[in-house]
């Protein structure tokens, strides 16, 4: 009887596939060993062809891997090899000496009444490399989120106790102040000398500022609590205004609806901060006017009014901590809740003219129209 | 829709039952820990019925299967369907892995498609065996996805037909792995099945 490779010429064209193919009969004797073996073995198809292949390769006597391919010659479906569980059932080396990750599928078929086999060999090395690169890094994010979560409910904590032991404490102080400012005043009420007068403007001074301090603290412990989230400008500013006692001060907000700004949820009281500074200290101060400019892409929101100004030389002081009379949220508290999100401010009035302060805002911290289609 | 009389059923039961408890006990093996196996139900439904999304046939509307198709006296599908979980958990218990939040990569869908070749293949060759029939199969073949799309990989007039379906479920106990072995024959074969089984039980 004629073999299956005389009787068709065109098994010459797996010569062509870069897959290992090998056509073994039911007593495993191979008679088909394809270019490609030949190339990964260094097996001429002429020294393959005759032999068993069971013998040539060991692995495949295991019971286990024995079994299954012992089933395609009884009727059986494929029996398929994963690179997982069998990478180098059949070895074939690369030229530098290492083994080839493997995944072989036996097929059976038929031809002319006698049961064959096709033996297809996949090298699968580049893939798993691939693989396992991806998984070793995919559990090094994983780990690393892992990490970061701790650290985050760690800080968390930590923060919980410190605003609580803050809260505690500023009571506490609290409670001693309100005892000291009773008796400064019946104090007040006393007849002192003109030193003992001064003794006490000095520690009616010094409490009032530790007053100013406990009140800072507790504004400051608000800050960046609550995750910056995406707000109307024009709208934070018209809520802002209402808070504020303007008196004949107007607001003039020529803001576009529909403009958001990503900020903490605090930034509202930024506003209100620029509109109560400017009636406070502006004099005779009569419009404050919000609007923004694009400064090529770069948006800034402008908070300006027609007041006093700011001296000159007071432009970056008045950002600092406890400058000023007023207690309450300051410029510089107002400086931080902008700088959670990347805005900066900064005072550029002509002093005499009025105050103008900007608020420059990173290009990805504002966005325009978002909730038209 | 075509009746089968309960006689017929219960060889039908019988035949199934042998390969299936074949391929429990393969995985068994493999897996090192007991398989709580289902007696087969078999039913007559139509074809599109298995594969409706929402359907009491196979439970959950994403899953993981590998496939053979089988052509012969008789034809139809023999398939091991996972719930995804199940499937990518079965995995890393075979290959040892330890992962917080396993996928099935390219490398796990290639091991699982071993595991079910293993597990049809126990199936269907005792089945091929017990009736000496000879059965063309095709390569088996992975899914994953919506339980509608298997619709798709059959030809139209099967998809359209009422199909016999043999349905097992096994639980991989201790591990909380489940799956379904499932057995659909074109009504058309059924006659020739039955004839070879009566053919072997004379």
């Amino acid at each position: 009887m004629k073999e299956i490779i005389d009787e068709y010429p065109v098994f010459g064209l797996l010569d062509l596939i870069p897959n290992g193919i090998i056509v073994i009969r039911s007593d495993y004797s191979i008679c088909y060993w394809n270019a490609c073996m030949a190339e990964w073995t260094d097996i001429p198809a002429d020294e393959a062809k005759g032999t068993n292949l069971i013998e040539r390769y060991p692995a495949l006597k295991n019971p286990i891997v024995y079994s299954r391919i012992t089933q395609l010659f009884e009727g059986g479906p494929a029996v398929l090899f994963s690179s997982t569980f069998h990478p180098h059932l059949i070895p074939c080396e690369f030229p530098n000496g290492d083994l080839r990750v493997e995944k072989i599928s036996f097929i059976p078929f038929r031809q002319s009444g006698r049961k064959y086999a096709l033996v297809l060999i996949e090298d699968m090395s580049d893939l798993t490399n691939q693989i396992k690169a991806y998984r070793t890094m995919k559990a090094v994010a994983e780990d690393q989120r892992d990490d970061l979560k701790k650290a985050q409910d760690a800080i968390y904590l930590a923060n919980k106790k410190l605003n609580l032991l803050n809260s505690i404490t500023r009571h506490d102080i609290n409670n001693q102040l309100t005892v000291q400012i009773g008796y400064l005043e019946i104090l007040e009420d006393t007849k002192l000398d003109a030193m003992q007068n001064d003794y006490f403007l000095q520690v009616t001074t010094a409490a009032k500022r530790i007053s100013s301090m406990i009140q800072f603290t507790k504004e400051y412990e608000k800050i960046g609590v609550n995750a910056p989230v995406w707000q109307d400008c024009r709208t934070l500013v018209d809520v802002a205004a209402r808070e504020v006692q303007l008196g004949n001060v107007m607001v003039k907000n020529d803001l576009a609806s529909g403009m958001d700004v990503f900020a903490d949820p605090l930034i509202v009281k930024v506003f209100y901060n620029l509109m109560d500074n400017a009636v406070r200290y502006g004099g005779k101060i009569t419009t404050i006017r919000f609007s923004v400019e694009d400064h090529h892409g770069e948006h800034i929101i402008v908070c300006e009014d027609d007041g006093a100004g700011v001296p000159a030389d007071e432009r970056e002081m008045i950002f600092e901590r406890g400058f000023g009379k007023n207690t309450g949220l300051g410029l510089a508290l107002s400086r931080e809740i902008l700088y959670i999100t990347g805005i900066t401010i900064q005072e550029t009035g002509k002093p005499g003219k009025g105050a103008r302060f900007e608020m420059t805002v990173p290009k990805e911290g504002i966005q325009f129209d978002k909730h038209k289609s | 829709m075509k009746e089968i009389d309960e006689q017929t059923i219960d060889v039908i039961r019988e035949i199934v039952n042998i390969g299936v408890g074949r391929a429990a006990g393969q995985l068994q093996e493999m897996t090192g820990s007991h398989i709580r196996l289902q007696i087969p139900a078999i039913t007559i439904v139509p074809f599109h019925e298995i594969t409706a999304s929402g359907n009491t046939i196979i439970s959950g509307d994403t899953l993981s299967a590998v496939l053979l198709d089988f052509k012969g006296t008789f034809s139809g599908i023999s398939a091991v369907v996972f719930p995804p979980e199940s499937a990518a958990a079965l995995v890393m218990l075979l290959t040892g892995e330890h992962e917080k939040s396993p996928e099935l990569d390219a490398m796990r869908i290639e091991a699982l498609k071993e595991v079910g070749n293993i597990i049809i293949n126990a199936v269907m060759g005792s089945i091929a065996n017990v009736l000496s029939e000879h059965l063309v199969y095709s390569i088996p073949l992975y899914y994953e996805g919506p339980i509608e799309n298997l619709a798709r990989l059959k030809r139209k007039n099967v998809r359209d037909e009422s199909v016999l379906l043999a349905r097992t479920n096994f639980l991989v106990e201790t591990l909380n792995v489940e799956g379904d072995i499932l057995l659909i024959l074109e009504i058309g074969s059924l006659e020739a099945l039955v004839g070879s089984i009566k053919r072997v039980l004379a």
